[in-house]
């Protein structure tokens, strides 16, 4: 799976839980790029992410994302190994 | 169609009433300042069907309908006494059938969402009708449950739904003519299941989306069935399936972590013996939280600590047990710093050598979309002018020391904090101007980074710093 694989399944999901029409999120996209991304949406996004790509995110993982680009590599480094 | 309400404290005790859902954080001010909130909320559930019922009363016209869909998402709490706007986003009729999706705000932004769907009924055919039946009655004197957070995964079991009464149409006017009342039923037993039963006493509700059908023949009184079926305790956050004769969906709630702080015996080890000695230290805000753990430490360095409180006397005393059940010295009084006779309600005979202030309103009540005045005139009032007017009325008898601590906020400056940091750069820079008038007083003002207490909860895991060791080097810096 590359990383537009990625992100491209990770504009699908943003798109539904944060309820929006169209999403298009780069590396730098943070929350506050993001309409309806809040700390409690947050939470929501990645129970989605972690159920569509059938992986776990440690407390560690998710207290130190920053944007999209990170939440990308956590995903293909999870992915790969 | 717009439509404004401020939900008032008569509201609340009304819609607990036809709900069952007596949650402390709605309903008691004290208890509700130790949430993460802050302050008490209105019912999620209870915004949802007011703004279902306001949009009732305009489309109604004498038809009746049976829901096929309520899905509600709680983004954000609404404090009692807060206005509120609903606005419908999107409606759509048609001769079977007609569906909404409205948003309610507040200075703070969205705060509920409520997508819902209906078809119109001929007359009252889809539902049962239980104001005559057996149905269990609602108690005042209910206390919520309060599960453990390892045998919330394994929850299940069972409410009995309420019977509705007559309070219910005063309540909701729109919803009680057109809808059969086993469905006003059936969302109201899920806040009295999140506020009540599963998680109970710590839930905070956020999501609620219910599908309807016909009702099944039954001779016994409805129940509405619910089980766990994912917790995660990451983000303390549980997916409850419910089940009901004519309903079926899923809520999730989270589970607020109570905060407490380390025991006087314990942090005494940690103090070398009469290192504060010789200190009468005024605790400003000691009755929870970083103020709290200062004035423990404080006494358990030999320091003569006098803690006020603002509304919190029963903390208050329980960390006044404790500090004296250690052997430290500590008296207790009530001070707020916001009244007027600031001043005449110090005590005449503790002339304090150390003040120490923590007197704060709950912190996150900003907006990262709109400036709030009001708001900043609160901090600026706590943060700045009280403050100021402390030290001034302290300095004649005694001060000398003072730590006023900030916070790494304003280094990071976030955007729903503007209030907040706004403010307490004033009070940074009043303590920079008393320093220079007074050359007696030493002042300390360090940003201190996050630490863990009620007013810094958060659902997301977020690194904290050890408060106790964070304190510490403060107090020892300040004594030199």
């Amino acid at each position: 799976m590359t990383r537009d694989d990625i992100r491209s399944t990770l504009e699908s999901i943003f798109a539904s839980v944060f309820d929006l029409a169209d999403v298009s999120i780069k590396d730098t996209t943070t929350a506050r790029d993001v309409k309806g991304w809040n700390s409690v949406s947050h939470i929501d996004m990645i129970c989605a992410v972690e159920d569509h790509f059938r992986i776990n995110f440690s407390t560690s993982d998710i207290a130190r994302l920053q944007n999209v680009g990170e939440l990308l590599d956590i995903i293909a480094a999870k992915k790969a190994a | 169609m717009v439509q404004k309400k401020t939900f008032s404290n008569l509201d609340q005790v009304a819609f607990a009433q036809i709900s069952g859902d007596w949650n402390p954080m709605h309903m008691d001010e004290l208890a509700a300042r130790r949430r993460m909130f802050g302050r008490c909320v209105v019912h999620g559930i209870h915004l949802g069907l007011w703004a279902l019922d306001q949009l009732f009363n305009e489309v109604n016209h004498g038809r009746q309908a049976c829901l096929l869909r309520w899905k509600a998402v709680f983004h954000k709490p609404v404090g009692v006494g807060e206005p509120v706007t609903l606005k419908i986003v999107e409606y759509n009729e048609s001769d079977r059938d007609a569906c909404v999706e409205m948003a309610i705000s507040s200075v703070v932004g969205t705060v509920t969402t409520l997508k819902v769907s209906w078809e119109w009924l001929k007359s009252n055919k889809c539902g049962k009708d239980y104001r005559d039946t057996s149905c269990v009655g609602i108690s005042e004197m209910d206390k919520p449950r309060s599960f453990l957070i390892t045998e919330l995964g394994e929850a299940k079991g069972s409410l009995l739904l309420s019977s509705l009464s007559s309070e219910v149409t005063n309540l909701f006017p729109g919803l009680s003519n057109m809808l059969p009342n086993e469905q006003l039923q059936h969302i109201l037993a899920t806040t009295r299941l999140v506020g009540m039963e599963c998680p109970g006493l710590h839930s905070v509700f956020y999501a609620a989306d219910l599908v309807f059908s016909a009702a099944l023949p039954d001779d016994q009184p409805d129940q509405l069935a619910y089980r766990v079926t994912r917790f995660d305790p990451r983000f303390r956050r549980a997916t409850i399936a419910v089940e009901a004769s004519g309903c079926s969906g899923t809520l999730t709630a989270f589970v607020h972590s109570t905060q407490s702080q380390p025991e006087f015996v314990k942090l005494s080890q940690r103090i070398r013996p009469g290192e504060f000695s010789g200190q009468r230290a005024l605790v400003v805000g000691g009755s929870r939280g970083i103020g709290e753990v200062t004035c423990k430490l404080l006494a358990a360095g030999g320091a003569e600590v006098l803690l006020t409180y603002c509304r919190g006397k029963a903390d208050a005393d329980v960390v006044a047990q404790q500090i004296h059940l250690g052997g430290g010295s500590v008296h207790v009084r009530m001070l707020d710093v916001l009244a007027k006779d600031l001043m005449e309600s110090m005590p005449a005979d503790f002339g304090p050598t150390h003040l120490y202030y923590f007197a704060t309103p709950f912190i996150f009540a900003g907006s990262s979309t709109a400036f709030q005045q009001d708001l900043f005139q609160k901090f600026c009032h706590c943060y700045v002018s009280a403050f100021a007017v402390l030290v001034e009325g302290l300095i004649p008898s005694g001060l000398t020391h003072i730590l006023y601590p900030s916070s790494t906020a304003l280094d990071e400056l976030p955007t729903d904090m503007a209030e907040y940091t706004a403010a307490k750069a004033g009070g940074e820079a009043i303590c920079a101007l008393l320093a220079n008038r007074h050359s007696q007083l030493r002042v300390l003002y360090p940003r201190l980074p996050r630490v863990a207490t009620d007013q810094t909860a958060t659902f997301l895991p977020v690194e904290t710093g050890d408060l106790v060791s964070v304190m510490l080097s403060h107090l020892r810096e300040l004594s030199c």
